[in-house]
């Protein structure tokens, strides 16, 4: 996802002393990155913890030099990444590969595997896991609020209605951003492996 | 591809989105305590960075008048290695920093200079006394915090101890922000108790002032508590200088140099680190108090147990505790 308009805005303001900027910045970027660095520390919530309160603070000690080439949470993500990689030099751990699904393209042989039969079999229940954090990753990186309405929607199970009313929107702009965001997905996700079907029902053949 | 199965194909796709969406479940949230925490930290650094810029800017606007000056001034600062902002005076059990670049949780020995920014800890048995920008600040067992900088102290958990001296500091010389807001010191003694679900600030000797989240103040005076919750609630209720609660607090005190020292001079410590009041029953007393000199070293002991030892050197005079109050009189 590249750099938008807002994030150059929001750090602006950020730069500025807006206290409301960093509300805004800090509710939409902390649980994001925290499940960034969850995933990458396998599922150790205190390093996570750890890892996202140093990002922040490097974020805002070269929050000036942040010149919007890449969008604001790719910036920190790689910033999140390398302060994973010096935690793990300073421990000494045995070189831990940190590296996910989600960042070499390997998605084919995962669904392909879940796709194959033996469902029992362990690899399976490995490839379902890297999709599901996959799939949730893909959430974390879409713009604006597209994440939580999707995630409202299919998994909460929320209506439309109570969408809006959850955004203080109308219906029609709730049903809206939901089709917007069910696009930004589906576009996201063939973006990662544009020749799977994951964005389309098994069988179909691409156009 | 005709409307009509374009359509189909359009929720043929929305379909086999949401299944997925759905299988792969909600997805996981930090804690309150940890969204907390991080907000906390967080918060400090960006203050940092805007208080810094604006200092720069102040920098810069000084150089329209003597640009070589400046020049010079950026270039020093640049290379200013990481500033040390307090010095660990007194540690029981296991306190440990997480340095400000990263790395891991190290432990640290009495002595040992903290860079602005460090985060620290102490254990569940311990505790530890530090010196920041000349005020003594000591923290409970299990406590967790950051020295932001000389003036910044941001708790997480647990409970710090303030003490200004006798000669109170400038109002908002040190101020100690926790989940529920920020304290600043009028006066001079004070604890700050802070968790997830509330702040407690307990005066012991001067004013404190709490401003809250929503930006409202609450001020407390000397032997009052002030307790303000997560839900924005705030109440107050008398709390005695002398509690035991002060206790932790006590045990942590910088030892005093008796050696050459008056009675006199040790008696007014000891009442200020226990919380009472030094009476004496009458001049003479006091007169003997402030003529007697003592030798030895207070090292490793608590101000009670300074109280006996120089009692039993200092011939002629004798005490009684009493409720908030030091009583000395002659034998």
């Amino acid at each position: 996802m590249g750099p938008t308009h807002s994030d150059s805005r929001l750090v602006a303001r950020l730069l500025a002393g807006d206290e409301a900027a960093f509300r805004e910045f800090f509710d939409a970027s902390f649980p994001k990155l925290y499940r960034f660095a969850l995933a990458r520390l396998r599922g150790n919530r205190d390093e996570a913890t750890d890892i996202v309160q140093q990002t922040l603070c490097k974020t805002f000690e070269h929050l000036d030099s942040y010149r919007g080439e890449a969008s604001l949470f790719g910036w920190m993500c790689q910033i999140c990444r390398n302060a994973i990689n010096d935690r793990h030099r300073h421990a000494r751990h045995e070189a831990v590969p940190i590296g996910l699904i989600e960042d070499e393209a390997e998605l084919r042989g995962i669904l392909e595997a879940i796709a194959a039969p033996g469902e029992d079999e362990p690899e399976h229940a490995a490839a379902r896991r890297d999709l599901v954090r996959l799939v949730q990753a893909a959430l974390d990186g879409l713009p604006d609020r597209y994440g939580d309405v999707l995630e409202w929607k299919y998994v909460d199970g929320l209506s439309v209605k109570e969408i809006a009313r959850r955004l203080a929107v109308g219906p029609k702009a709730a049903e809206s951003l939901l089709t917007r965001a069910r696009a930004a997905c589906r576009e996201l996700l063939v973006e990662i492996d544009g020749s799977l079907g994951l964005a389309r029902p098994r069988g179909e053949t691409p156009q | 591809m005709s409307d009509a199965d374009s359509s189909a194909q359009d929720a043929r796709h929305e379909d086999a989105l949401g299944r997925l969406i759905h299988a792969a479940g909600r997805r996981p949230l930090p804690t309150a305590a940890e969204y907390e925490r991080v907000r906390l930290a967080a918060h400090s650094a960006w203050q940092r960075k805007v208080r810094g810029r604006r200092r720069r800017f102040a920098w810069a606007a000084l150089a329209a008048g003597g640009a070589l000056a400046a020049v010079i001034v950026a270039s020093t600062m640049r290379s200013v290695p990481p500033v040390a902002v307090a010095e660990l005076t007194v540690a029981r059990d296991a306190v440990e920093l997480f340095p400000p670049g990263g790395g891991s949780w190290q432990t640290l020995a009495a002595g040992a200079r903290i860079a602005a920014g460090s985060r620290l800890r102490t254990s569940p048995q311990g505790g530890a006394a530090f010196l920041l920008n000349g005020i003594a600040l000591r923290a409970s067992a299990a406590s967790e915090w950051t020295f932001d900088d000389a003036t910044l102290v941001t708790l997480a958990d647990g409970a710090l101890y303030v003490d200004t001296g006798i000669a109170a500091r400038a109002k908002g010389e040190l101020e100690i922000a926790t989940p529920h807001g920020i304290v600043r010191h009028v006066g001079t003694q004070y604890e700050v108790r802070a968790s997830s679900s509330e702040v407690r600030v307990r005066v012991r000797e001067g004013r404190v002032e709490v401003r809250d989240s929503t930006g409202s103040s609450h001020e407390a005076p000397a032997g009052r508590e002030l307790l303000l919750e997560a839900d924005g609630d705030a109440s107050q209720r008398p709390f005695a200088p002398d509690a035991p609660e002060w206790r932790w607090a006590e045990a942590l005190a910088a030892p005093i140099e008796l050696d050459g020292g008056s009675v006199f001079d040790a008696l007014q410590w000891i009442a200020r680190e226990t919380g009472k009041r030094l009476i004496f029953e009458d001049s003479n007393a006091e007169l003997l108090a402030r003529n007697a000199i003592l030798h030895g070293d207070g090292a490793g002991l608590e101000p009670l147990q300074v109280l006996e030892i120089v009692m039993l050197t200092s011939s002629g005079l004798d005490y009684a505790l009493g409720d908030g109050t030091l009583l000395v009189r002659r034998r």
